[in-house]
């Protein structure tokens, strides 16, 4: 679908320039007066309006099939074996250890998996849990944002809301809008026309506990900026997906502990 | 409809009323209509402009900003040298 609307505006981007030049060349080959005539202001309007949409149509993209597939990839996998290794509740996005540091993923274990940890061997302990400590999957992403397109993290709520809006509307352009709002201490993050949505339902269909247990592509990057954003703990709270009348409307919840008023 | 698309929509509407108005009061000049043209651009610019990020497309849109300023300010200087030469300073 991105793709399409890409080659669309691009398609439209030179049409624009085209028709502009033509009529520039029919201006001047036919009115010696040409700096009055209006044919000339419509060419302009053309060319700013052809290189403005050229401007903004951006680069080549894939189709949102295939990028909602491509996100999806062995994160099944990856829910089952953390799931066998006796993964069970919520994942915890734990705020970066100072400056420098980077979000963590804690996914706690079953107390019955305890005893085969032995003496700790790659597990973590965090408030008393017992389970293990990775990357989260959007960290080399939210890595890239802020590398390659000066992504800034506020660390105060309001800012960091609008600045989550524009990653998801300007910047990965997977969502036509997104509204985030708080109540007390969990964080309500609709996305509308998710771009996503197709993978994001399959996935549910195998298996919700996986998203708990191990948040994926825009899940996982919106708790990794709060995370980071408000330094403090984030869970994923729950997922919805609603696809009345073609909508395709995802509400993510965050719930956030030790979060700033 | 995404916020890109109505800034296209909007900037192609303002310069299509700009320059109907300007052959309707017989003005069909293309400075001013130049003139009238960017003042639109530069407010959809601002308004459309990232606070937290800066996307490829709106690094795009910088180099069109600053090439489109370049023209506003000869045209700004072809206007006062033409006062200049009305006043016969």
């Amino acid at each position: 679908m991105v793709a399409k609307r890409c080659k669309h505006c691009r398609i439209g981007s030179y049409l624009l320039i085209g028709f502009a030049a033509l009529l520039l060349c029919a201006v001047i080959f036919s009115d010696p007066q040409y700096m009055q005539n209006p044919l000339l202001m419509m060419s302009a309007t053309g060319f700013i309006g052809g290189v403005f949409l050229f401007a903004l149509s951006g680069d080549e993209s894939v189709d949102a099939r295939l990028a909602s597939r491509l996100s999806l990839q062995g994160i099944s996998a990856l829910g089952g074996i953390i799931r066998d290794l006796g993964g069970s509740g919520t994942a915890v996005f734990l705020p970066p250890d100072g400056d420098g540091g980077k979000v963590m993923q804690f996914i706690p274990t079953q107390p019955a998996c305890r005893p085969l940890l032995g003496d700790g061997g790659g597990f973590s302990s965090h408030n008393g849990n017992t389970g293990t400590l990775s990357h989260p999957l959007a960290a080399s992403l939210l890595e890239d944002l802020k590398r390659d397109d000066a992504l800034v993290l506020p660390s105060e709520y309001g800012p960091l809301k609008s600045a989550i809006q524009e990653v998801c509307e300007d910047l990965l352009l997977v969502a036509d809008r997104v509204d985030v709002r708080r109540e007390g201490g969990t964080v309500i993050v609709n996305l509308h026309n998710y771009l996503l949505f197709a993978g994001c339902a399959s996935l549910r269909e195998i298996s919700p506990e996986f998203c708990m247990l191990s948040p994926c592509s825009i899940c996982s990057l919106i708790a990794c900026m709060l995370a980071e954003g408000l330094a403090c703990e984030v869970s994923l709270d729950g997922v919805t997906l609603d696809d009345k009348a073609g909508t395709r409307r995802v509400e993510i919840r965050y719930a956030l502990t030790g979060a700033p008023g | 409809m995404r916020k890109t698309d109505v800034a296209s929509i909007t900037l192609m509407a303002w310069m299509l009323s700009a320059s109907g108005l300007l052959y309707l009061f017989h003005a069909p000049d293309l400075k001013l209509f130049l003139t009238i043209a960017l003042v639109g651009f530069f407010i959809i610019v601002y308004v459309i402009h990232p606070t937290y990020s800066k996307p490829r497309s709106i690094r795009n849109v910088h180099l069109m900003a600053t090439a489109g300023a370049v023209l506003f300010g000869l045209v700004i200087i072809l206007r006062i040298l033409e006062l200049v030469e009305y006043w016969g300073l």
